[in-house]
């Protein structure tokens, strides 16, 4: 067992070791500790998996860091300042589970209708620090926390047709969205990348990011 | 066509040779659309990233889980086998029989022979056994013994202070068995003591010298304690 600011590190340096053994301890603690937190079981393995690349990307886009000046942790609040973190990572991991849960319930309640689509995106991604970050790095970074934001609806689309390579019909029949076309398809996706694209850039503007 | 769709089937690579050549050079000279290209491939690099994490995430699950089911099935060929041994020792000190034949393998190899003596002298039938005389070893059949629940597990077999035979199917028989002759030497209880070495060092085993040794040292201190 490895203490958070070495996890940090080495999250960092992509250790696929560490982050598999610190992966694993996450997921101890959290299915240790679930059945305190939330009522519904049955989704309990997708809540962690959400959580869990959420942390895995907070820390790898270095949006939790380790300050080298003086060994503690940072994690960059909403408005784009770092703040030391006061709980351990697995503590922050149940924050996330606590978050992710709410939208599963809610999803759930209103059945099927993805009022969280609208929903306005945290701003906490960047501020004036880290003078070592490139452009590059600081793009992933708010690239990265966008993508996390979207609505898992949005992300399903934009990740079936970007990363799946799969074609709009093909998208439709795995989804199942009987009551959908292609061409409404189309236009979600449209709409979510539309959505993502205008999230990004203004954030881009704000935090003055060279693009 | 939409320049996002464009975009898109640049990207995704299912533009042509041609095409290809013809967005890529309208790219070079228009900055907004290759900003726009830029931002996509950006996007569409994250998603892959979130993809990839949870990919790995699910591999190690797999992994962790094949792990146990590894040990978990390890375990239970474990307990299968004590609790057979459990039940095949707990059979034969009653002296019951088991008319099921099995094969018996790696006796040998583990060291200590089988000993089968007149199983009628005590009274305790070993039906079907087989019988393994100090000469006589049956070779050809020394890989497949095949033995009833008897057999197979070492029974202690006292029919006189000088008449006590030792099945041995297995090496923690015999070395149970060294395990009590250490326990009398150390109460110094002769009697019980004597019988059993004399009947160990028959055996032909890792601790028969050792056996020996100390039975001729034994008799030397139950004789001397008589004279006395």
């Amino acid at each position: 067992m490895q203490t958070d600011i070495e996890y940090i590190k080495k999250i960092q340096t992509y250790d696929e070791r560490v982050t598999e053994q610190f992966y694993h301890e996450c997921k101890n603690f959290f299915f240790g500790i679930y059945h305190q937190l939330f009522m519904r079981k049955d989704i309990m393995e997708d809540i962690f998996q959400q959580s869990f690349v959420k942390l895995w990307t907070e820390i790898e886009t270095r949006r939790i860091y380790v300050c080298e000046d003086d060994g503690m942790v940072y994690r960059l609040d909403r408005n784009g300042r770092p703040q030391q973190l006061l709980c351990t990572l697995h503590q922050f991991l149940i924050g996330f589970a606590r978050n992710d849960y709410q939208e599963w319930v809610r999803r759930d309640t209103l059945n099927g209708h993805h009022a969280l689509d609208d929903r306005e995106m945290l701003t906490d991604v960047v501020g004036e620090v880290f003078p070592y970050l490139n452009d590059r790095q600081w793009r992933e970074q708010i690239v990265a926390a966008c993508v996390e934001e979207l609505s898992p609806r949005c992300r399903d689309i934009l990740t079936k047709f970007y990363y799946c390579g799969m074609k709009l019909e093909d998208i439709l029949l795995s989804r199942g969205d009987s009551c959908m076309s292609k061409n409404g398809l189309k236009s979600s996706k449209y709409k979510c990348m539309e959505r993502l694209k205008g999230k990004v850039m203004h954030l881009f503007d704000v935090y003055k990011i060279k693009y | 066509m939409k320049t996002a769709d464009k975009i898109d089937r640049y990207l995704r690579n299912e533009m042509t040779d041609k095409e290809q050549q013809q967005f890529e050079q309208q790219a070079m000279n228009d900055v907004a659309l290759r900003r726009e290209v830029e931002l996509v491939y950006v996007i569409k690099r994250a998603l892959t990233a979130r993809q990839e994490k949870l990919k790995r995430m699910r591999e190690w699950s797999r992994k962790i889980r094949n792990t146990f089911l590894r040990y978990g099935v390890a375990a239970s060929v474990a307990a299968v086998a004590v609790g057979a041994l459990v039940s095949y020792m707990h059979s034969g000190a009653e002296g019951s029989i088991a008319d099921n034949a099995v094969t018996v393998a790696g006796v040998r190899t583990n060291g200590v022979d089988v000993v089968v003596r007149d199983p009628h002298a005590d009274g305790v039938t070993a039906r079907g056994a087989h019988t393994v005389d100090d000469g006589a070893d049956s070779a050809g059949d020394s890989e497949k013994v095949h033995s009833s629940a008897v057999e197979r597990k070492l029974v202690a077999l006292h029919s006189g202070a000088s008449n006590v035979e030792h099945r041995y199917m297995s090496v923690v028989d015999y070395e149970r068995d060294w395990k009590q002759i250490l326990s009398l030497l150390h109460k110094d209880n002769y009697a019980e003591l004597i019988p059993l070495l004399e009947a160990y060092v028959q055996i032909s085993g890792k601790h028969q010298s050792a056996a020996d040794s100390l039975l001729q040292r034994c008799q030397g201190r139950a004789n001397a304690t008589l004279r006395r």
